[in-house]
């Protein structure tokens, strides 16, 4: 059948999208929640003027994790002319909504409130922006936090999400068929660090920072009829990766990771990361590329599922050796009736 | 082109030159030993070509590359084809000192080198031998031989039917093998009922010497020449022409020349009959004179490879199915290349509305296809066995009927009765190669798929659908996207018609061709793919979508692997 229908298998299980069922209950409590915070914010003056959701589900690369949470990236937009001048007195605010909804661990984090609901296994991230114009400006600062180390820092959230969505760069005709590539590669990637990393690296090598070095090395692979070569787009979009300059040699065999936002306010993702992540990431995708080569070079399905199973987990599934009888008739029909065609002689 | 200009630099160069006094030519001098050798050169209008210089003194005897003349005229000297030379007509002064180097070293070393001068005139034998041949008045005797030149051949010669406006094999006597073979050329020749005028006999010489310059030595050549004939040519002779009496012998020979082949022959005619001479003596005393005639060969062996065919495929057995505008075409194509036997087959009949991209002609209007296409094939090339058939791809699921032919070549352009057919072969395990070929409308494009038994590569490789990767209905190699309607209609139903053009067909032809034609001779082992790519000006007019593939084509004629690793026939 070709090692790229395993592929996409792999993809049907691993994909989370924000009509899956899988998601309902995050997404209720997403909608109920943010309304509370939203009112909330209108009586203490300053109303939400936009929200959106951040993150893999508006870029179509989210993932259903392996155990663990649904994560929410909920962006709440504040006027600039209403938005008070400390960053963190709007954040408070809403640790205080979520702390009364029943939400566990909430705190403020520099970039964003967070906090969990155990029960629907939902983590939310809510981040707190003012705006002025088209200018976003990010909530920085924990709870307590002096003034040295607080402030509304300009960014470019949506800037960030046309960026990742981006398909100017492809031929009109082909350009979705790249971008879904693109972004089956990248929920690859962030199931390859789960499975590959503890949990504690795992959550250190940041989904931001594997999107945005996949966008900026990614070489799609069709054949040339236009069949989807995810193999080997993911070879060679690792391999690019591995080569980029995004590792820096700190000593012998140890590596620091630094990749920069592709947007205002282009600071290093991986700003602060220490150096066992960045030499174990560096280490790992190095391994997945030579990994993936081999399956590459392979004949055999089983053998390639097998190693592409190593790398995947469990939802790579490695399909049973095929009985002889079954095998000559294993057929895969189509499944138009009629079509018309162009051919002649 | 200032005439002075090019004296002065030929002057420069160290050349011995003179202007003639009315300046309208050059002469050029040079020693070689003790010879002063004379050159002359006429100047031309226009230097279309490189400047011809003729041998005018110094050197009586035949050289090559040095036409043979009669009565002491000036010999054309021959430094290579002019059609292949090209001439910087802006620089004459450097055309002349290059062409003159070019003469003075040619004759040098002819002069001096007897071993390389009797090798160029050997080279040369057929334009001495022409020359030879030419009477008086500019004209020559020939004769056209159907015999390859390798066996001795009994010959019967016919006499010309003298038709104005006729062509040449009509007005030029010719040799036919007794008896007769192959049919397609024996008939060509005698269709208008030509009189036998005479017996000849092919014989092949072991070696043979330069051409005589003169008529006058041609009988003393002659009979050293036939002594070079091996035994069974001698023996033959003697069988055919013993005990007769005649006033006419004609006799051809075949003889091995540096880089090839000649063919010339000889009659031998007198006022009274009687037998053939085998001496200078008996010649004399018979009254014999011997007339040279050239010879146009009409023989596999020489006219296959000239014409770029393979004398190799002579033996190969191919199956074409389908004899529209695609198959008419391929099948000259492949008898072309020196495919020997071909099957035609095809059960429709050839109809008006196919003239226009078909190589059969307003005369075949109504006749079955494959019959009058296997006529066409067979007067064109005529070596090619061409047997017509008039099955339909359904009908030849027959194990029996496939595996005699070395490749089954399918011009239909049916997507469903070639799956079907495609299906069969394989549960049948055919070991017989199958190529399919089509176009597709507008002049997209056409393609050529080749699957080979044993190798990695099938029909189904290019009908995998490249969106779900199961097997689709229609070809991946395909550039315009199905469910379109490409059909044009001029009449109603039942008058729908595929629009593509005769260019378009011949294009799919000759590159389907050419993969069959690779595979047969070996340089093609595993099962392949090809395509070509045409513009797309006429689809975006007719508002159709182009493929993936189509967008990122490349390649056009490049054959590359039929293996689609989505294939579950392939891959399983």
């Amino acid at each position: 059948m070709g090692i790229q229908r395993h592929f996409e298998r792999f993809h049907d299980k691993i994909k989370l999208d924000r009509g899956d069922a899988a998601y309902k209950k995050a997404r209720d409590r997403d909608d109920s929640i943010k309304a509370d915070v939203q009112s909330t914010f209108r009586e203490e003056g300053y109303p939400v003027v936009a929200d959106f959701i951040q993150g893999s589900l508006k870029t179509g690369t989210g993932i259903r994790p392996i155990v663990g949470d649904y994560d929410i990236d909920r962006a709440l937009v504040i006027d600039e002319k209403k938005a008070p001048t400390n960053p963190v007195t709007p954040k408070i605010t809403a640790l205080d909504v979520l702390e009364d909804r029943g939400f566990k661990n909430a705190r403020i984090k520099k970039p964003c409130v967070t906090a969990d609901y155990a029960s629907d296994n939902v983590h939310i991230d809510f981040i707190v922006y003012k705006r002025s114009g088209d200018q976003h400006y990010l909530a920085v600062g924990k709870k307590n936090s002096d003034e040295n180390n607080r402030e509304w820092s300009a960014a470019d959230p949506l800037g960030l999400l046309d960026w990742v969505n981006d398909i100017g760069g492809y031929d009109v005709d082909d350009a979705q068929d790249v971008l879904a590539q693109f972004r089956r590669l990248v929920r690859y990637l962030k199931r390859w660090r789960d499975v590959q990393f503890s949990e504690a690296v795992a959550a250190k090598v940041f989904s931001i920072g594997l999107t945005v070095m996949a966008k900026e090395r990614f070489q799609p692979s069709f054949s040339p009829e236009g069949a989807r070569q995810d193999l080997t787009a993911l070879r060679t979009t690792v391999r690019a990766m591995v080569n980029a300059g995004y590792f820096h040699v700190v000593e012998a065999d140890k590596y620091r990771i630094r990749v920069h936002l592709p947007v205002q306010p282009w600071r290093d993702i991986f700003h602060g990361s220490s150096v066992d992540t960045g030499t174990q990431l560096y280490n790992k995708l190095k391994r997945l590329a030579e990994k993936l080569e081999t399956a590459e070079g392979l004949t055999d399905e089983r053998q390639q599922c097998e190693i592409l199973h190593e790398l995947f987990g469990d939802d790579f599934e490695v399909p049973d050796p095929p009985k002889e009888s079954a095998k000559k008739e294993r057929a895969n029909y189509p499944s138009s009736g009629l079509v018309g065609h162009s051919q002649g002689a | 082109m200032n005439r002075e200009h090019i004296l002065s630099s030929l002057r420069e160069a160290g050349f011995d030159v003179q202007l003639t006094p009315d300046t309208s030519a050059l002469s050029l001098a040079f020693s070689v030993g003790e010879r002063r050798i004379t050159l002359v050169h006429p100047f031309p209008s226009d230097l279309l070509r490189p400047p011809q210089f003729w041998l005018t003194g110094g050197y009586e005897d035949q050289l090559g590359h040095v036409r043979t003349e009669r009565n002491g005229e000036p010999r054309e000297v021959c430094i290579g084809d002019p059609e292949s030379t090209a001439v910087n007509t802006d620089r004459p002064e450097q055309v002349y000192l290059e062409t003159a180097r070019q003469h003075v070293d040619l004759l040098t070393r002819l002069i001096k080198d007897k071993t390389y001068n009797r090798s160029e005139q050997l080279r040369e034998f057929d334009a001495h031998w022409e020359m030879l041949c030419c009477d008086a008045e500019g004209g020559s005797d020939e004769l056209f031989v159907v015999w390859d030149g390798n066996e001795v051949e009994r010959l019967e010669v016919l006499k010309p039917l003298q038709v104005t406006s006729g062509s040449d094999l009509q007005n030029t006597h010719i040799a036919l093998p007794s008896p007769r073979r192959p049919e397609s050329v024996c008939l060509a020749a005698e269709s208008e009922k030509r009189r036998i005028v005479g017996k000849a006999l092919g014989v092949r010489l072991g070696s043979v010497e330069p051409a005589p310059m003169t008529r006058g030595e041609l009988a003393a050549w002659y009979f050293s020449a036939i002594s070079q004939a091996d035994s069974t040519g001698c023996h033959e002779c003697q069988k055919l022409y013993e005990k007769k009496r005649r006033r006419d012998y004609w006799l051809v020979f075949s003889a091995p020349i540096p880089d090839g082949e000649t063919l010339f022959a000889i009659r031998w005619h007198s006022r009274v009959a009687g037998p053939l001479p085998w001496s200078q003596a008996e010649a004399k005393a018979g009254g014999w004179t011997a007339s040279p005639y050239r010879v146009r060969s009409l023989s596999r062996r020489s006219l296959v490879p000239r014409g770029g065919g393979s004398l190799d495929l002579r033996t190969k057995s191919v199956l074409l199915v389908g004899c529209g505008s695609v198959g008419s075409e391929l099948a000259l194509r492949l008898t072309s290349s020196g495919v020997g036997r071909l099957t035609v087959t095809d059960s429709d009949v050839f109809s008006e509305q196919n003239l226009y991209r078909h190589v059969l002609s307003v005369m075949d209007v109504g006749r079955p296809k494959a019959k009058v296409l296997a006529r066409e094939v067979a007067l064109r090339h005529p070596w090619a066995e061409v047997t017509p058939w008039s099955m339909r791809l359904e009908k030849l699921r027959v194990p029996a009927l496939l595996e005699p032919f070395d490749l089954v070549v399918i011009a239909i352009g049916s997507p469903t009765v070639e799956r079907i057919f495609a299906e069969h072969c394989r549960q049948e395990a055919l070991e017989v190669p199958v190529m399919n070929c089509w176009l597709e409308a507008c002049g997209i494009g056409g393609h050529a798929i080749l699957s080979i038994p044993g190798t990695k590569g099938c029909w189904h490789c290019a009908y995998v659908d490249p969106k779900t990767l199961t097997r689709g209905l229609t070809s991946n190699l395909n550039f315009l996207k199905p469910g379109q309607v490409v059909m044009r209609n001029q009449a109603g139903c039942g008058a729908q018609f595929l629009p593509y053009s005769g260019i378009a067909a011949g294009c799919t032809a000759t590159m389907a061709a050419d993969l069959a034609v690779r595979f047969l001779t070996g340089e093609v082992e595993t099962s392949s793919k090809v395509s070509w790519k045409g513009r797309d000006s006429e689809v975006t007019d007719a508002s159709l979508e182009v493929t993936w593939r189509y967008r990122h084509f490349a390649d056009s004629w490049r054959i590359s692997p039929l293996h689609d690793r989505n294939c579950d026939l392939c891959s399983g």
